[in-house]
């Protein structure tokens, strides 16, 4: 099964039942926390996946240890 | 999860686990060495400074957990700077830790399953125990103890005639700073992560919950703890010499796995390498699971949210992205581990003792 797919589905599901709960008990402090993790979570992978050549973590980190 | 009071007990369980964790089954230094019980006492030399300053931080704030004596200790605006470093650092160590999982498996036996269903299989068990509080989280890890150290003394007596004493000689005539720079990386991936660890056990109670006691009894667990762990870590290493030998060794990426698969009592008592994989599993769970908690509390305490586990999910989805980009093979893992010794190097012993500073700083203040 494609990887995106997984990520799609489970991030759905946060939402559905985690997310808007939350937003409905109006837990605002930690619906917001809890968005931004999400999102920076859905960023990180689409940017990983799309082979955009920020330098990785793995780069800079390869870079690093070269020069260590 | 704040409130929730762990027993000596449980707390020693979860310290030792944590400590084997990741030293126990991988190759991550290339440390195929007959010195390396050397490495492992120099690793608990090294990481001696970082036990002890972590000791001290405890008794100035008995039952309190790393994010409230950072605050406390260095006040708002400096406590929120060293928070945030310490949030990424528990991300890193909690990534590190599911990634070592996924790979372990996928090479041992799902080679074509994508990481990212190992990884959220392990992360939503994490989560699940996690969501009940500490003291569950902390009732698992004493039940599953005597079954992983039994297992442990189980593996090594049924190998025992695997044994070649031959591989342990010469020692000693290796060279002191590769020895030494072994002994920093089992430093950084176990002793020296007791800095994260007194975050998740620093409400050690005493029976009666008395926190005057839980000086006593964090002392009792760290020193303990660090002298049974650095026994243990010692055995496995050198049977996996021992069994393997120094060329071998080099070469594995999971020596202790490969290790015990070579044992077999008269075909009758064959394949214990699947314990072998039960008992990593299940102790890098516990490195996850307080990875885990310790940074969910550093995000609730830095947000100011007071149910730290409502965040547990979208954290542990964000580690798992976070473990996917880390490194893309098992073969980078090595490098990785190499670069982890210098990085972690900063939380565990620089940082720590600012925090001390600070602490004794404003002690003395209020003395006068």
């Amino acid at each position: 099964m494609d990887e995106k797919i997984i990520i799609i589905a489970v991030s759905a599901a946060m939402v559905i039942f985690e997310l808007i709960p939350l937003f409905r008990e109006k837990q605002i402090r930690i619906a917001s926390v809890y968005t931004v993790l999400l999102s920076l979570g859905a960023i990180l992978f689409f940017i990983a996946d799309s082979g955009l050549k920020i330098p990785g973590i793995n780069d800079i980190l390869k870079a690093v240890t070269e020069r260590i | 999860m704040e409130k929730s009071k762990i027993t000596p007990l449980s707390a020693a369980c979860i310290y030792i686990l944590f400590m084997l964790s990741s030293v126990q089954v991988l190759n991550l230094f290339e440390s195929g060495r007959s010195d390396l019980w050397v490495s492992v006492l120099i690793s608990v030399l090294f990481s001696a400074p970082t036990l002890l300053i972590c000791l001290r931080l405890c008794s100035l704030f008995p039952g309190e957990d790393l994010f409230s004596v950072i605050y406390k200790s260095c006040g708002r605006f400096f406590g929120a700077v060293l928070t945030v470093f310490y949030i990424i650092y528990a991300l890193f160590v909690t990534a590190i830790s599911f990634r070592f999982i996924s790979e372990f498996v996928r090479t041992v036996s799902f080679p074509k399953t994508p990481p990212i269903v190992i990884l959220s299989v392990f992360a939503y068990l994490c989560c699940r125990t996690l969501k009940y509080g500490k003291r569950v989280f902390s009732r698992f890890c004493l039940c599953i103890f005597p079954f992983i150290i039994a297992v442990i003394f189980l593996i090594a007596f049924l190998s025992a005639d695997l044994y070649d004493v031959s591989s342990f000689r010469p020692v000693l005539l290796g060279d002191l700073p590769q020895i030494a720079s072994v002994g920093l990386g089992i430093s950084s991936f176990s002793f020296g992560e007791t800095v994260l660890l007194i975050g998740f056990i620093s409400s050690v109670s005493s029976s009666n919950g008395s926190l005057g006691l839980a000086k006593k009894n964090m002392g009792r667990v760290v020193l303990w703890g660090s002298a049974v762990s650095a026994l243990l870590i010692m055995g496995i290493m050198m049977s996996n010499v021992l069994i393997l030998g120094e060329e071998t060794m080099k070469r594995m990426y999971f020596p202790y796995y490969v290790a015990v698969s070579l044992v077999d009592v008269d075909d009758f008592i064959t394949h214990i390498e699947v314990i072998a994989v039960i008992i990593f599993i299940l102790s890098l769970i516990v490195k996850t699971g307080v990875g885990l908690g310790v940074t969910a509390e550093g995000i609730s305490k830095l947000f100011r949210i007071k149910q730290p586990e409502k965040i547990l999910f979208p954290l542990a989805f964000f580690i798992i992205i976070l473990a996917l980009q880390l490194f893309y093979s098992a073969q980078e893992m090595t490098l990785f581990a190499e670069l982890n010794k210098y990085i972690g190097l900063v939380f565990q012993l620089p940082l720590p003792l600012v925090i001390l500073i600070c602490a004794e700083v404003r002690r003395l203040r209020r003395e006068k």
